[in-house]
């Protein structure tokens, strides 16, 4: 194997592989990352066996060949290098990388060795826009169930319908939902991502416009991006029946502004006891909305910004920090924050456009 | 085929581990053949279940042969092997290292607190909630049956006890036990099971009478593997419903599946039930579950206790346990009275800041019933009329309840003989006296009628 390819190319397709690589003492070669040459492009692979990333690499391919080598070691001597042009020489169980004033070879371990990435026999195949991918994964999934007891809550649910494309993620706590609107020619399908194959994703999409495409198996899909894909199994399992849980009625309507809610939570927020406990209180004028925290070894704070308030005027007690994580993605300053008592979910939307929402349950309220 | 039944499944794969562990190294073996098990030997093919693609890829491609060698030298009818993905292998595979689980503990300790939108954490397609489990169920010599027969249904489904029907009182853990041998059943096959309580099903068979769906209905609980109905005595006077459900149970009990009932009481205790029902849920096993003895109350407040990562002084546990005698869920419910002072004046609660908090939940007067009441609620729950009980009627049907209606007069209203026997259609105060001794002894003999007084007392409380 012998090519020659830019330093800037190389390290990208490196840099994007190499982050999925866990502490694997038991297998030496899932340390490595493998090259291969492959359609005059030079493809780079890591597994952790739970995904698999392979990124290309385009360059002068002299002589075809594959080989594996440590992760940490080439990319340690890649990003360390300043030359702009690399030359990568594979011989007698070597690797040697070469530019005009650095020379390093180094221990190989042989490719036959290293995982096979599976395939997928594609039963359907879909396109979504790499920024449109992003945006929704990104705006659900802090709300990921970090719980192991109900697997299909550990992943986001992306449901594709003819008219719209849905992002769904809960930890039970709370719901999130993010809505693109579009009518798209992909079949109509529904499938669960794991967290951390959404995280990489999110990684690996760029803003371009750029249409992903999804291949999607028994249990697995492939996510093929313009220089890189993503393998990973598939949640498999039924997603939780979340449109049944959002309320049709609400005790409290709050209509605010979004940023001097945001601003004012995260003040307040300062003085939140160990469950991140703040009140909300919808003042009896119903024009002011009142935000307040006590923590006992600090002392207490609140808050009063003015507001539109409709229905009952009752004090909830909610995580800050789960507020904010659903007030952050909406786009729209004028929001609405509906209540529904101390014991019933909250909901969180834009006033004029609906495109995500968010439902909360309150902390007991002592 | 003699030889298939020397080996068990596992027996056999790890007499074949053990042969092709010699043949690759010891990073490659842990990598690679960690959690898999046979999952059937069917005619010569043995299928392998793995826990995820990757390892599919690599034993198909790279250790097929050692594998298949393996196999044929302890069994030599083997001409074909296959690999299947068992997820639930993978979930065990990467289970959560240490600090993840401390960080899982906080979490349920701030489950209480923290609400949670409770549907989410049903399965749609079973409706089983999987938190119920059989490791947190905690058992005690009043469920120890219950317990031990709910095991061995969820390990052999359809074989062992069929039906298994499950009584006992409000609050006690019917429910838990139900929804475990459910999830324990789901965990280790694909079993299709189905777990629904008896309104549920009386209003799903309503709907599909309206909307002429019976069919698609039937065919849709025909097809469980493992029918669990909660809560079976509301199935009472609803006659369509009984009867759909009479021919869904006789449908899958030719099949061998299993069916799992649960109630308040005994089937010969619940009246108005079709005769031809009652008896089909007395043909399999019935345990009940009691009230959990004092060993078993305490047990359950120290895994709570555990389970929010907090420390009290095991006299309060104590003092729980001896307060509350009947019911589990008001146990749970001091013990995050305690946890909630603890956290708002961060220390921990002296005995007499406890018993002092404990008191207001424990001595909250009962609800206060009247003669009326307890006529009307014994006359509902034996199915008879409130005037039969009060007059000159010596028929058997009427003569027990008659006598149980007294003695919840005397016990919990503290009514005089002669009033009661005033009441109850001018009888001399001997009658009721007699009336009275006569079910304190039943009580200590008999089961049955303990059980049938807890439940109205129940009634009457709510």
């Amino acid at each position: 194997m012998e090519i020659i390819c830019l330093r800037e190319n190389l390290l990208k397709a490196i840099n994007q592989t190499e982050k999925i690589i866990g502490k694997n003492f038991s297998l030496p070669i899932l340390n490595n990352l493998y090259f291969k040459t492959e359609k005059g492009r030079l493809k780079i692979t890591a597994t952790n066996l739970e995904i698999a990333i392979s990124s290309w690499v385009p360059g002068k391919i002299n002589e075809e060949g594959e080989t594996t080598i440590p992760a940490k070691i080439i990319s340690g001597i890649i990003s360390g290098l300043s030359d702009d042009k690399i030359n990568l020489r594979f011989k007698d169980n070597l690797l040697i990388v070469k530019t005009d004033n650095y020379q390093a070879q180094i221990n190989t371990i042989n490719p036959k060795e290293f995982p096979l990435i599976p395939k997928i026999k594609s039963e359907n195949k879909i396109k979504i826009n790499q920024k449109i991918l992003k945006k929704h994964l990104s705006r659900v999934i802090k709300v990921v169930s970090e719980s192991t007891i109900n697997s299909v809550l550990s992943g986001i649910l992306v449901d594709n319908k003819k008219k719209e494309i849905k992002f769904v993620a809960t930890d039970s706590f709370r719901l999130a939902v993010s809505i693109e609107k579009k009518e798209n020619e992909n079949e109509e399908i529904s499938f669960i991502i794991p967290f951390r194959t959404a995280l990489e994703i999110i990684r690996l999409s760029s803003d371009k416009d750029f249409d992903v495409e999804i291949n999607i198996g028994e249990n697995q899909a492939v996510f093929i991006f313009e220089q890189s894909e993503i393998i990973s199994r598939l949640i498999e399992g039924k997603f939780p029946d979340y449109e049944k849980i959002i309320p049709n009625n609400f005790e409290t309507k709050i209509f605010l502004d979004k940023n001097d809610f945001l601003k004012n939570i995260k003040l307040v927020g300062l003085f939140s006891a160990r469950l991140g406990e703040i009140k909300i209180n919808p003042l009896n004028d119903k024009e002011n909305l009142e935000i307040k925290a006590e923590e006992n070894n600090l002392g207490t704070n609140k808050s009063v910004i003015s507001a539109q308030i409709q229905g009952k005027t009752e004090e909830v007690v909610f995580n800050y920090r789960y507020l904010l994580d659903g007030l952050d993605n909406l786009e729209e300053n004028k929001i609405i924050f509906s209540l529904n008592g101390n014991s019933g979910p909250s909901y969180l939307n834009s006033l004029n456009k609906a495109d995500y929402f968010y439902l909360l349950m309150p902390i007991r309220n002592q | 085929m003699g030889d298939e039944k020397i080996f068990s499944k596992e027996e056999l794969w790890q007499a074949a581990l053990g042969e092709i562990e010699l043949n690759i190294s010891k990073a490659n073996f842990l990598t690679w053949l960690k959690n898999t098990s046979i999952d059937s030997i069917k005619e010569g093919v043995v299928v392998i279940s793995v826990p995820n693609h990757f390892s599919k890829e690599w034993l198909e491609n790279k250790y097929h042969k050692f594998i298949f060698q393996a196999l044929k030298k302890l069994i030599s009818e083997i001409n074909k092997i296959d690999y299947i993905i068992n997820a639930n292998a993978e979930n065990k595979n990467t289970a959560a290292p240490e600090k993840e689980k401390t960080k899982k503990i906080n979490e349920t300790a701030l489950l209480k607190e923290q609400l949670s939108l409770a549907e989410i954490e049903i399965n749609p397609e079973t409706n089983l909630n999987q938190r119920y489990m059989f490791d947190t169920f905690i058992v005690g010599s009043s469920n120890e049956l219950a317990h031990a027969a709910a095991l061995s249904v969820a390990k052999n489904p359809g074989q062992t006890y069929n039906p298994l029907f499950i009584y006992g009182g409000v609050g006690l853990g019917k429910t838990h036990l139900l929804q475990a041998i459910g999830n324990e059943a789901q965990k280790k096959e694909k079993l299709r099971v189905k777990y629904v309580t008896s309104e549920k099903f009386t209003e799903e068979v309503v709907t599909a009478i309206q909307n002429h769906t019976m069919n698609q209905l039937k065919n849709n609980y025909r097809k469980t593997d493992i029918l669990i109905v909660d809560d079976i005595q509301f199935l009472v006077g609803r006659e369509k419903t009984q009867e759909e459900f009479f021919h869904l149970f006789n449908t899958l009990y030719e099949k061998n599946k299993q069916i799992i009932l649960s109630s308040d009481r005994p089937p010969k205790s619940i009246a108005t039930l079709e005769d031809r029902l009652r008896s089909r849920f007395s043909g399999g096993m019935i345990a009940d579950i009691g009230y959990p003895d004092f060993e078993t109350r305490l047990a359950i407040l120290k895994t709570k206790v555990a389970a929010h990562n907090f420390k009290i002084n095991e006299n309060i546990l104590i003092y729980i346990a001896n307060a509350i005698t009947q019911n589990i869920r008001e146990i749970e419910g001091c013990l995050t009275r305690l946890i909630a002072f603890t956290r708002l004046t961060k220390k921990e609660p002296t005995e007499e800041e406890a018993i002092r908090i404990l008191n207001e939940v424990i001595k909250t007067p009962k609800k206060i019933f009247n003669i009326k009441q307890i006529i009307k609620t014994v006359a509902n729950f034996y199915d008879i009329e409130e005037k039969d009980l009060i007059a000159k009627n010596r028929q058997k049907e009427i003569v027990k309840p008659r006598q149980v209606a007294m003695y919840l007069l005397r016990e919990d209203l503290k009514s005089s003989f002669p009033y009661i026997g005033k009441k109850f259609g001018n009888r001399d105060h001997t009658t009721v006296i007699y009336a009275c001794e006569k079910i304190n002894d039943l009580i200590k003999t008999n089961e049955t009628i303990k059980q049938e007084i807890g439940i109205i007392r129940e009634r009457l409380n709510n």
